[in-house]
């Protein structure tokens, strides 16, 4: 085809053919002359999801227990576990003020019912901590055991997700009995370690020895502890 | 203009190849000149009077207010009208959110308050454009950040309704005109932003909005 082009009608025909190395070097951007990692380009692949696929794994991570992997297509995405964050730290502080408000009403006694600033900032570092560098210890963990380890991204991923959970647990904090609160909550954490243990263990550790899975377990058991305790005295009053 | 490759003198010159249509009389030299012309005096508002660039900004304001004011209004033709973004709009009402919502706060919280709106306004803004760069789509950060500004409008009206007449008022009649005006201002964005993906990521990209707003009214609420 390109024989019967013009020399001029080449170079159109393609963004590089033609074009000298000097023009290529000048179409990158800044940040992508420094590292690609900088751009947006280089993160699409994890939000190269639609709607019906992410509906899809929500409704897996509240009902992990039909057997289907989280990720059945293999492709993970980091668009869900981003929100879920983002959605627990928003319904954190609304149902905590609105738990407040109608404990107040029961018990007739004075608490905060307004929104505290500084106990939101708390919950976005608090949630950061469990979203991010938790993954990453277990990752660099993972990494040091054993050769073979999950990567990074999908460690996210299925904390994100395992996380979903906790969100509708949120809403229950509404109900005016303590007892009832503490069931939602337990049954929360078991779903979310269920799918930690489902998605990691059962599809990627398998080649571990058993001893080092139990240890692996039983920290993540005593961190999602340490996570309700927190959400339920500190946040929710 | 000398820095410009060789091959964008030849595209001026040639013309668009696909369609066959080329006007190989039209000198690039001076296609430029007339052009940076053109766009000099478009820009040039150095030697009119002060209240005339105010007026023509205002008047910029309100036009882009009635395209929020009225969500009914095709979207082809808001989206015409927002992609010319500016910032004036969406500051000025952003400032009087804050301003509200701190004089509403506790007087110890107040300045707290001012400031987590502030950042939550333009850091929300930011992350729904990046969110939306992410899933493929075509929102550049500047025209969301308009869009989402302008958008504040009716909840900012909220807040001051409720700052200056509502305090003392049963919690469920502000339920209703806060939960009004966050419906009016969903409505009014999501639209535009949902355009600028493909149909399959639409609910993706106009979740973000929607859990943005609702922040924020409750913030109001509350």
């Amino acid at each position: 085809m390109q024989e019967f082009l013009s020399k001029e009608q080449r170079s159109f025909m393609s963004d590089t053919v033609g074009e000298s190395p000097k023009v290529e070097e000048r179409r990158k951007t800044f940040f992508e002359k420094i590292c690609r990692c900088l751009t947006v380009d280089h993160y699409r692949i994890y939000f190269d999801v639609t709607q019906e696929q992410v509906l899809g794994r929500i409704k897996k991570s509240l009902f992990p227990f039909t057997g289907q992997p989280l990720f059945e297509d293999g492709k993970i995405d980091l668009y869900a576990p981003f929100w879920v964050y983002i959605s627990l730290n928003i319904c954190m502080a609304i149902f905590g003020v609105l738990a407040r408000s109608i404990d107040q009403a029961f018990d007739e006694i004075d608490y905060e019912t307004s929104i505290e600033p500084h106990k939101m900032a708390k919950s976005y570092a608090f949630l950061l901590l469990y979203f991010v560098v938790i993954p990453a210890g277990l990752y660099g963990v993972l990494t040091l055991l054993s050769d073979e380890s999950p990567e990074y991204a999908k460690i996210l991923a299925v904390y994100g997700y395992s996380f979903a959970i906790f969100v509708p647990v949120t809403f229950t904090f509404l109900v005016p009995f303590d007892t009832a609160r503490w069931v939602f909550l337990i049954v929360a954490g078991i779903i979310s370690l269920w799918i930690l243990f489902k998605e990691l263990v059962m599809n990627g550790m398998e080649y571990m020895e058993e001893y080092k899975i139990y240890f692996i377990g039983g920290v993540q058991c005593f961190l999602h502890v340490v996570f309700i305790l927190f959400l339920k005295y500190y946040f929710f009053v | 203009m000398t820095d410009y490759p060789k091959e964008l003198d030849q595209k001026i010159v040639l013309g668009n190849t696909n369609t066959g249509r080329s006007n190989p009389s039209y000198d690039p030299e001076k296609g430029r000149e007339s052009l940076a012309k053109e766009e000099q005096e478009k820009f040039d508002t150095l030697t009119e009077p002060v209240c005339e660039t105010i007026k023509r900004d205002l008047l910029m304001i309100w036009v882009k207010l009635t395209y929020v004011m009225v969500p009914r209004t095709m979207i082809k033709e808001k989206a015409k009208q927002l992609r010319d973004w500016d910032l004036w709009g969406p500051l000025v009402l952003c400032l009087l959110l804050s301003l509200c919502l701190s004089f509403s706060a506790n007087t110890d919280d107040g300045t707290l308050v001012f400031q987590i709106v502030f950042i939550i306004v333009w850091a929300g803004a930011a992350i729904v454009a990046i969110n939306g760069q992410l899933l493929g789509g075509n929102i550049s950060f500047f025209q969301s950040v308009c869009v989402l500004g302008y958008c504040l409008f009716p909840l900012t009206v909220a807040a001051f309704v409720n700052m200056m007449f509502l305090q003392f008022v049963y919690f469920f009649i502000r339920v209703i005109v806060v939960g009004v005006a966050f419906i009016w201002s969903s409505y009014s964005s999501v639209g535009f932003i949902a355009e600028m993906v493909v149909p399959e990521k639409k609910g993706l990209a106009a979740f973000p909005v929607f859990l943005f707003y609702l922040f924020l009214s409750w913030f109001i609420l509350l």
